[in-house]
């Protein structure tokens, strides 16, 4: 073989694999995953639609005006209607977050992750806590299969538990309660 | 004002099999030059290599699409990338050997065996592992088997003793090290053990020089550690698998704890182990002076790591080209000292892209570790990963003279069965939590009702 070809075949394989490391990377750069910040007005709109499938729309949910833009044939037939008993936000009573106050929605999350409606930054507390959501008109604490657990009371809870007004849920280092 | 939203998260299969592609090309490319560079001609090793290898991966890759679809893109591509290049080494070797050394003339067959093997060990762990928190039930289990893997060849009749270590056992024909499946299932156990304990090990304790430091009593585990690698040193005079573990407890724990001063308590620890074993062995000794100056003794203790060094400076920037240079001079050029080789005849320029490889290969397991839920799949993968890069910092810096010379194994490169199966079934249980890491939360969370008013019921009853 010529010099030249012994040279090419050298260099060749050097940007064969190069390429292959570019190449990942140019991957890598493409996948990146987690989370993006989006301007409120298109943000809200697309978190609406995701929480609609999670639970039931209650009717008094103030903060998400875009719920009462769609026509909801089903929902409008329910009696479940403004009713003093029924909750509507969720208050922050002990914890770093003390005296927050969140519109409960047509459900909420409760986490560490920048993804949850409530954001607890606590060691104790894990990505995906626990799940506030109605049901037939209840509303129902549930644990996502958390470290450090949700507590009702004392009690650790295992399956959803129900929620009445005033009873305090405890996550981590935080304390809430339903108003 | 502004909101988060997560991004909708991509399995990324295509992107895979387009860096699966570009591997194996890169893989086939250098054996098709060593074959042309050794012979003068396509061999039929090249042959089955070129059929053989792509099939393996394209196996693992179609098992990835059914069983993780959301595994990271880049882990296996860069895997298949690092054997195929240790493959074609080898065999430029094996060539050189059955000409000058016919003891070695096996040695890439070998190789391609294990490879095989090695394959076919990842798609087993990604076939029964659906899901990698399954393996934190075998918590204790896995403690067990890795110790007793450690403590294997010290059994006399099956422990054999290899260049002043006794790591190795002899099964028939085979030799195996089975220090490096111990690897994985110690990190196993590691990542369990502390998921568990890392509250307790995190507690406050008094402060010292802006180190929050332990409590002496939760100093335990971390001292059962070290004694254990300790033990590998003294009794099996293994420097490199006694740094490993130590070194690969030390992280999880950190990790586990997020507290600094466990690896200033691991570093002095296992310096004050270093030291002691130094003076009471005289082959650390020699290998410390061999460090210091390999030249004062060329052709007695320095002669192998100068030989490397030599092989590194006739490479120079761009290699002499697969099969253009000598590696064969340098002793044992196919497994302490394969990345000498590569240097050799890649040069400065391609050593570097091999290098590259490992860390996207670390970094990859890094943010699987980052990404996945729970806090087992995190110190699990992140420990997985870390022993990667503290084995290759041990062997690459070990050959370039940066630290005394080890004997561990340079993953994926090196000739050696064990190291090689081990290795991809690191491989596999990466893709696995990656997996878990990428693929998105369900979307729909339904409450069971009816459960729960059976349960009330229940309680009701009672």
């Amino acid at each position: 073989m010529s010099e030249l070809a012994v040279s090419l075949l050298r260099l060749s394989y050097l940007l064969a694999l190069w390429l292959f490391v570019f190449a990942a990377l140019g991957v890598l750069r493409r996948d990146t995953y987690g989370t993006k910040i989006l301007r409120r007005a298109a943000g809200a709109m697309s978190l609406v639609r995701k929480r609609r499938v999670v639970a039931p729309p209650v009717p008094d949910s103030p903060s998400r005006p875009t719920d009462d833009a769609a026509p909801h044939p089903q929902r409008s037939a329910r009696p479940a209607a403004p009713d003093s008993d029924a909750p509507n936000r969720l208050v922050v009573v002990s914890g770093p977050l003390r005296g927050t106050t969140l519109p409960l929605g047509n459900g909420l999350t409760i986490g560490r992750s920048a993804t949850s409606n409530l954001v607890l930054d606590d060691e104790f507390t894990s990505g995906r806590h626990a799940l506030i959501a109605p049901r037939d008109g209840r509303w129902y604490v549930e644990d996502l299969g958390s470290t450090n657990g949700t507590f009702v009371g004392r009690q650790r809870i295992s399956r959803p538990v129900p929620v009445r007004i005033g009873s305090t849920v405890r996550i981590g280092q935080t304390r809430v309660e339903l108003r | 004002m502004a909101t988060v939203a997560p991004y909708p998260a991509r399995p990324g299969r295509g992107a895979e099999l387009g860096l699966l592609a570009l591997a194996l090309g890169t893989s086939i490319y250098a054996f098709a030059q060593v074959s042309l560079a050794m012979t003068g001609e396509l061999t039929t090793d090249f042959k089955r290599f070129a059929i053989g290898y792509p099939a393996l991966a394209l196996v693992v890759h179609v098992l990835l699409r059914l069983r993780a679809a959301y595994a990271d893109p880049v882990i296996l591509p860069v895997a298949v990338l690092l054997n195929g290049t240790g493959l074609a080494m080898i065999y430029r070797l094996a060539l050189r050997y059955q000409v000058s050394q016919p003891e070695f003339g096996q040695i890439f067959s070998r190789q391609l065996i294990w490879t095989a093997l090695g394959v076919v060990a990842a798609v087993c762990v990604l076939g029964f592992l659906r899901d990698h928190r399954t393996l934190r039930r075998f918590t204790y289990t896995t403690m067990l088997l890795g110790l007793a893997g450690l403590v294997l060849p010290l059994v006399p009749g099956i422990g054999v003793e290899q260049g002043g270590a006794r790591i190795w056992i002899r099964l028939g024909q085979m030799s195996f090290q089975p220090a490096e499946i111990s690897k994985i299932l110690l990190t196993i156990f590691f990542a369990g053990y502390l998921v568990t304990r890392r509250e307790t090990l995190a507690l406050a304790g008094p402060k010292f020089l802006g180190l929050r430091l332990p409590r002496p009593r939760d100093l335990g585990p971390i001292m059962g550690a070290w004694l254990a690698s300790l033990a590998v040193l003294i009794f099996e005079k293994d420097l490199g698998t006694s740094l490993l573990f130590f070194g690969l407890f030390v992280a999880i724990l950190y990790i586990a704890t997020d507290r600094p001063s466990w690896i200033a308590i691991g570093l002095l620890l296992f310096s004050g182990g270093v030291v002691v074993a130094w003076r009471l062995f005289a082959h650390l000794q020699t290998r410390v002076d061999t460090w210091l100056d390999p030249f004062a003794d060329y052709y007695e203790s320095g002669y192998q790591l100068s030989n490397g060094l030599f092989g590194l400076a006739s490479g120079g920037l761009m290699g002499t080209g697969w099969g253009k240079g000598r590696p064969d001079l340098t002793s044992l050029a196919f497994s302490d000292f394969i990345v000498d080789s590569l240097g050799e005849e890649l040069g400065l320029t391609g050593l570097f892209a091999i290098l590259i490889c490992f860390l996207l290969l670390v970094q990859r397991g890094m943010r699987a570790a980052m990404g996945v839920r729970d806090g087992f799949g995190t110190l699990l993968a992140s420990g997985l990963a870390f022993a990667i890069a503290l084995q290759v910092f041990v062997v690459v810096g070990g050959v370039t003279r940066l630290i005394p010379l080890t004997g561990l194994t340079t993953p994926f490169l090196a000739a050696g069965g064990s190291s090689l199966v081990a290795n991809w079934m690191i491989v596999a249980l990466l893709l696995r939590v990656s997996d878990g890491a990428r693929r998105p939360p369900p979307a729909t969370h339904e409450i069971d009702v009816a459960g729960l008013m059976a349960a009330e019921e229940g309680s009701q009853a009672a």
